[in-house]
């Protein structure tokens, strides 16, 4: 009896050792996000409401793929296409005429891309006084040479 | 905020932009002097500065636009000021597009020279009136030619017309009375700055 009595608790202890151990298994799920677009006016308020559309570029062939307007924000998303790796991002200020930005999504590339920020806007000042200055030089030269020419 | 963007203008307009602007340029850039230059650059320095000084309004906010302040100062050089301006704006800073380059100078340019043709009209009592009128009478200028520029794309004229004019209101009121000052300021300390022939 002690014999049957030690089988069956040591098959028991089998038995709920092995349900501890599948308490620890670990699940890997996924889900595919959305894509955010934010989009700002030039000394950084967002655009509100306006218009969007997304384009979606299969072997070079560009194709719309939804629209939509952006909210208070300036924000935007909308769920990837599976298959679609690249995207075109259009926003236009509904009052702001005139005015549109756009920019290339590659989805093959996992990074936030920006649009219309070549340089920091104090680089770009700096360079465009650099320019006026350069500019201002050559012509003075010019401007006396074709004097003494005469 | 009259800085038109790439994309949004048919190729016959940017053309036509362009074509106006090379006209006028060209017209204009061989009465540049040597002793013009520096005031030129200064001048030409302040306007492309002047697009990133941005005033919020409302859900969206608009920038100081100076093109009469450049009229007044430069005389008929000044549509040669804008150009470079907007050049260096679009390039450097991404005010506008590159392709409506021509469109931009034409829609700011013009308006300058319309500035420096009201202020020589001027009052000699009430100098900084005049400057304050001819700076005020600029920007609307601009934002009708802009609404007409972008009335080209098919977008309701008076709509247009609207939305752009009520987001300048404040820069036609900023413009008006910051180049009426300096202009009343120029005449009492350095008359020779201003464009007076």
């Amino acid at each position: 009896m002690d014999k049957q009595i030690q089988i069956i608790i040591i098959a028991a202890l089998l038995v709920l050792s092995c349900g501890l151990a599948s308490a620890h298994r670990i699940h890997v799920s996924t889900q595919i996000g959305e894509i955010s677009v934010k989009s700002w006016i030039g000394g950084g308020s967002p655009v509100k409401e306006g218009d969007v559309k997304v384009y979606m570029i299969t072997e070079g062939v560009e194709e719309l793929y939804l629209e939509g307007t952006t909210d208070l924000n300036g924000e935007f998303g909308f769920p990837p296409k599976i298959g679609v790796k690249e995207y075109r991002i259009v926003v236009e200020p509904t009052d702001l005429p005139g005015h549109k930005a756009e920019t290339i999504l590659n989805m093959t590339q996992l990074q936030s891309c920006e649009s219309g920020e070549g340089m920091p806007t104090y680089l770009g000042v700096i360079s465009g006084l650099g320019y006026l200055a350069g500019l201002a030089g050559l012509s003075s030269m010019w401007i006396y040479r074709k004097k003494q020419k005469k | 905020m009259v800085h038109i963007s790439d994309g949004i203008l048919s190729a016959e307009v940017l053309a036509a932009g362009w074509v106006i602007t090379a006209a006028v340029l060209a017209s204009t850039i061989q009465r540049i002097e040597a002793e013009n230059i520096p005031k030129l650059s200064l001048i030409t320095a302040a306007f492309f500065v002047a697009s990133l000084i941005h005033i919020p309004l409302g859900p969206t906010s608009v920038h100081l636009i100076l093109n009469g302040l450049v009229g007044i100062t430069l005389g008929v050089l000044s549509f040669t000021s804008i150009f470079i301006g907007i050049v260096l704006q679009a390039f450097l800073l991404g005010h506008g597009g590159i392709t409506t380059i021509g469109v931009n100078t034409m829609n700011m340019g013009l308006p300058a020279l319309a500035a420096y043709g009201i202020f020589r009209l001027k009052n000699k009592k009430k100098i900084e009136l005049s400057g304050g009128l001819a700076a005020g009478s600029a920007v609307i200028l601009t934002v009708l030619l802009t609404a007409l520029t972008i009335f080209t794309t098919g977008k309701e004229f008076t709509g247009v017309v609207i939305a752009l004019t009520a987001a300048h209101v404040p820069i036609i009121l900023v413009e008006t009375i910051v180049t009426g000052s300096i202009t009343g300021f120029l005449m009492k300390v350095k008359p020779e700055l201003l464009n007076t022939t």
